[in-house]
């Protein structure tokens, strides 16, 4: 029930028995306001839309046949609490007003009134009404966190949703798909969900970091090769085509790809066949491919770093990952869920957000997307140090602060004048120093902890910090 | 018992009710002049408030919005012999919990204050 659409409908629904009074109304609130409206002539049938409708702002008369404005708000209540209700009336009576205030009614206006005014109220009650269902579906969550679970997407949002019932569609046939979006929108979670429910769910899908690999070995990753092909070749090596045979192959950050490879590719998305290097003979292959870029794939192809035939045979059909600005509704849900991980991962089930910090994670712009928010909820629930994450806990602020594009042309430039070894290790030790010296800032001296969030043993990081001489004290406060 | 501030800019009424509440055993706090009285509610914080709305300087719907933000806990009854449904609606927008219309008899106002104080426990 009460869905909240969240896609940016104003509802305004206006009951009164005098139609001329009801057009005038509703003319007003389109034209100046802008918003959507219906209208009804009486308290039942102002019910049965609302019931289907849900507007956001209902406007009444308090004088009509049959049921009064104040029993049509009591109803109205028991619908949606959430609507805000504007009570008019022609025989006001400070009585009136003051009851139908107590009893929650949002504003109370005397007929004739003035046409700003009017306006004025309607606004401000939608702007209660959508603090009320935020706030509401925050707390529904805590009681129904299952809701809105796709394979690893979480969320409600209609351009989430789209994309859901796109792959859905798309995952059963073999067709190659092309999965653009920002950073940190999930385009490997959406190649997982097409596997996930192709019939070649049954073999791991085989993923390809395309940069992360340098020219020559990315081909011979993908294709393979065969022993004696190249200098070091000892043996057969099985590429990862072969590898996804009957199954997926997840081609991520596709467009930074080299061009000699972009070749080999397109033959395989051709011919459907993989030939290995120093082989003559052809392999054929049966592996759906899915790629990914967050880049402008098509400026690439227009300064010639990427070939347009290829482009083509990948881009069958795009799926497009909605940023999280795009999906801004589903960011309640999306603490939730972290929260709720995170804390169970880190066996602190008691720990909960203060109300500032949700504001907080509720207003700020995620550039990073669903990552960058995931990102600072596995932070905080680490490292907060209270029973509740406050705003400071989510060190949002810091993150700005150092931020690598303020040390590097700065390192850089000084060491220019040595030699090779000699600058490399004059940057090495400032960019280890300055790191390890951030970690051990946001964990207070903790060097356990410190090692955990780097990803490093902590015998290794204490090495390090007899090498770069940094003393541990300097942090415990 | 409660602290409950009255302000009127009628010395009498002030009185009036004055005497009324302190027989029920609350302390009351009486004033003429809106600034004292708002003065007193920055220093003091009281339970209840008691406004008359036409005053001297201010409206007692002004009163009531600065005592609202000096003391947001505190509840209100509004008092006037100038009722009008715009004052109604303003002054329950603001918080108050209560509109009445002058003239008050004693058992209407004891009553009444009863309600606001034990809404609030």
């Amino acid at each position: 029930m009460n869905e909240w659409t969240g896609d940016g409908s104003r509802r305004v629904l206006v009951v009164d028995d005098e139609p001329d009074m009801r057009r005038l109304l509703a003319r007003l609130l389109v034209k100046k306001g802008g918003y959507d409206v219906l209208e009804a002539d009486s308290g039942g049938v102002g019910l049965v839309i609302a019931r289907d409708w849900l507007p956001d702002v209902v406007l009444t008369d308090v004088k009509m046949p049959g049921m009064d404005g104040v029993e049509f708000f009591r109803r109205l209540q028991d619908i949606d609490p959430t609507m805000s209700t504007i009570i008019m009336t022609g025989y006001g009576t400070v009585e009136m007003a003051v009851e139908a205030l107590k009893t929650g009614v949002y504003d109370f206006f005397q007929k004739p009134f003035d046409n700003d005014r009017i306006l004025h109220a309607v606004a401000r009650a939608m702007e209660r009404t959508w603090l009320l269902r935020e706030n509401r579906r925050f707390h529904e969550l805590q009681k129904n966190p299952e809701r809105g679970d796709f394979f690893g997407f979480i969320g409600n949002a209609p351009r989430l949703r789209e994309v859901e019932d796109l792959l859905q569609r798309l995952a059963p046939s073999d067709m190659t798909v092309l999965i653009r979006g920002e950073s940190g929108t999930g385009k490997e979670v959406a190649a997982r969900a097409l596997h996930a429910m192709s019939g070649r769910a049954g073999r791991r899908m085989v993923t390809v970091n395309c940069p992360a690999l340098p020219e020559n070995i990315l081909e011979s990753e993908l294709f393979g090769y065969c022993r004696g092909a190249f200098t070091g070749a000892d043996r057969d090596k099985v590429g990862l085509f072969v590898e996804a045979h009957r199954s997926t192959i997840l081609l991520d950050e596709i467009a930074d790809i080299p061009v000699s490879i972009q070749t080999k590719l397109l033959r395989v998305l051709q011919e459907k066949e993989i030939q290995p290097l120093g082989q003559t003979r052809t392999i054929p292959v049966d592996v759906r491919v899915v790629a990914s870029t967050n880049q402008d794939i098509e400026a690439k192809i227009a300064r010639g770093e990427f070939r347009e035939d290829l482009f083509y045979r990948l881009n069958v059909v795009t799926v497009r990952m909605p940023s999280l600005e795009e999906i801004r509704s589903d960011i309640p849900l999306l603490i939730h869920h972290f929260l709720r991980k995170y804390r169970i991962e880190y066996e602190r089930p008691e720990l909960e957000f203060s109300e500032e910090a949700i504001q907080m994670l509720l207003r700020r712009s995620w550039r990073g997307n669903v990552r960058e928010l995931q990102n600072t909820i596995n932070r905080a629930v680490l490292l907060g140090s209270g029973a509740t994450i406050d705003s400071k806990d989510l060190r949002l602020d810091v993150e700005v602060q150092c931020s690598p594009e303020a040390h590097s042309g700065l390192c850089f430039d000084q060491v220019q004048h040595l030699d090779y070894a000699g600058a490399k290790e004059k940057v090495l030790k400032e960019f280890t120093a300055s790191y390890l010296q951030a970690a051990l800032g946001r964990t207070k001296g903790n060097i356990s902890l410190a090692a955990r969030n780097c990803g490093m043993e902590r015998q290794a990081l204490q090495r390090l910090l007899r090498r770069y001489q940094i003393a541990i004290s300097d942090f415990r406060s | 018992m409660a602290e409950i501030l009255v302000l009127d800019d009628v010395f009498d009424a002030t009185v009036l009710v004055g005497k009324i509440l302190t027989r029920k055993g609350h302390t009351v706090h009486t004033f003429t002049e809106e600034d004292a009285a708002l003065e007193f509610v920055k220093a003091h914080p009281v339970d209840l408030a008691i406004l008359d709305i036409k005053l001297q300087k201010m409206s007692g719907i002004e009163v009531l919005g600065l005592m609202k933000q000096a003391c947001p806990t505190m509840h209100a009854i509004m008092l006037t012999g100038y009722p009008t449904v715009e004052t109604a609606r303003e002054a329950m927008q603001l918080g108050a919990d209560e509109y009445c219309v002058k003239p008050i008899d004693k058992d209407e106002l004891e009553d009444k204050v009863e309600k606001v104080l034990k809404g609030k426990k």
